[in-house]
């Protein structure tokens, strides 16, 4: 196996864990595009290794939010428990489909997270409100859906998991970042496992592609602190709408 | 909290350790040894389980007495049914 191309995979996986956890994020939108527009990798194989860049990086950080204690275990594990369901599903579904489906809905997909991006990161719920049986059903719900999108397209699950918190079930935003960390380690988890006993993960990509994550997030939170994010969002959503384009372009087979 | 000390003690640590192992193997593969693969799997095997510690120890730390009766006999009702389904197929369930 070519070591150039190996040094890629772990370049490509730093580069968008550095860009994501300057963000927030856990950089599965800006890895997979990476990995199967750039390095030509096929979707699923691409999908597979951004679940366990992210599974590294959200392990290393819920590490620091537990000792912070702003998770909210209770919470977490309630919605983990359909998230963990919908993640099961999510990458069983997309061992079945065609390449060029998930090419399409991650671009979809990644039209609403630059959506997001150019909205602005805050997120303002009414904290310490009490949450009723319905909410919780629709949360739960909601985060199954998290889930089957996370073990599908290869992403943390954050962008849908942060609202649900949040604004659903009125979780301070500090608690829910922690929250949502926490459950997205347990998220990529298990979606992580079904890709890894269909052999769909090539142990030294895989390999690779956590200790580049694994790196470019620890940089990409220091460098965090020194940049203008409301800048590097807008730039970030910019990007994301190139990659979008693209995605559905490769899903129509327009591009290979 | 015993979940904070679990994550500091045991998760950190591991962590790094399954990322040592994983730059062992993969200098051990790209150089074309034996027994590169099998520790590049041991890794990442070592990462994929690692988020079973914390919820174990939620479970530990949240269920109770009763939950963890419940809990056992559902986990006594699947292994049966797991047991029938592995040594005599799907054809021999009452259901099917």
């Amino acid at each position: 196996m070519a070591i150039d191309f190996l040094l890629l995979v772990g370049f490509v996986t730093g580069a968008g864990a550095f860009l994501g956890s300057m963000l927030g994020l856990g950089g599965g939108f800006i890895i997979v595009p990476l990995l199967t527009i750039l390095l030509g990798l096929p979707i699923k194989e691409a999908v597979a290794l951004s679940l366990l860049s992210i599974l590294a990086n959200s392990l290393s950080a819920s590490v620091v939010y537990v000792n912070r204690d702003v998770v909210d275990f209770r919470l977490g594990l309630i919605l983990e428990t359909s998230t963990m369901l919908g993640a099961i599903a999510g990458a069983n579904i997309n061992l079945m489909i065609e390449e060029s489906v998930i090419s399409t809905v991650f671009g979809f997909v990644l039209i609403y997270v630059s959506y997001r991006m150019f909205k602005g990161a805050s997120l303002e719920g009414v904290a310490g409100k009490k949450i009723g049986n319905k909410q919780l059903g629709i949360g739960v719900f909601g985060a199954f859906f998290a889930g089957i999108l996370s073990g599908l397209l290869g992403i943390g699950g954050g962008i849908l998991k942060m609202p649900i918190l949040v604004l659903l079930l009125s979780v301070p935003t500090r608690i829910a970042i922690g929250t949502s960390m926490f459950m997205i380690s347990l998220t990529s988890a298990a979606s992580t496992y079904v890709y890894f006993s269909s052999n769909m993960i090539n142990f030294l990509y895989g390999g690779i592609a956590v200790i580049g994550a694994f790196s470019g997030a620890q940089i990409g939170s220091r460098v965090s602190l020194r940049v203008n994010v409301t800048t590097l969002r807008k730039l970030f959503g910019l990007i994301l709408i190139v990659f979008s384009v693209l995605m559905i372009l490769k899903g129509f087979g327009v591009i290979t | 909290m015993i979940i904070k000390k679990v994550y500091r003690v045991i998760v950190r640590p591991m962590l790094v350790l399954s990322l040592l192992i994983l730059a062992t193997g993969i200098m051990l593969s790209s150089s074309n040894i034996a027994i590169g693969p099998e520790i590049l799997k041991l890794g990442l095997w070592m990462l994929i389980s690692m988020p079973m510690i914390p919820i174990l120890t939620l479970l530990y730390e949240y269920v109770t007495k009763k939950d963890l009766y419940i809990i056992l006999v559902i986990a006594i009702i699947l292994a049966i049914i797991l047991a029938n389904v592995y040594y005599y197929g799907f054809n021999h369930l009452p259901f099917s």
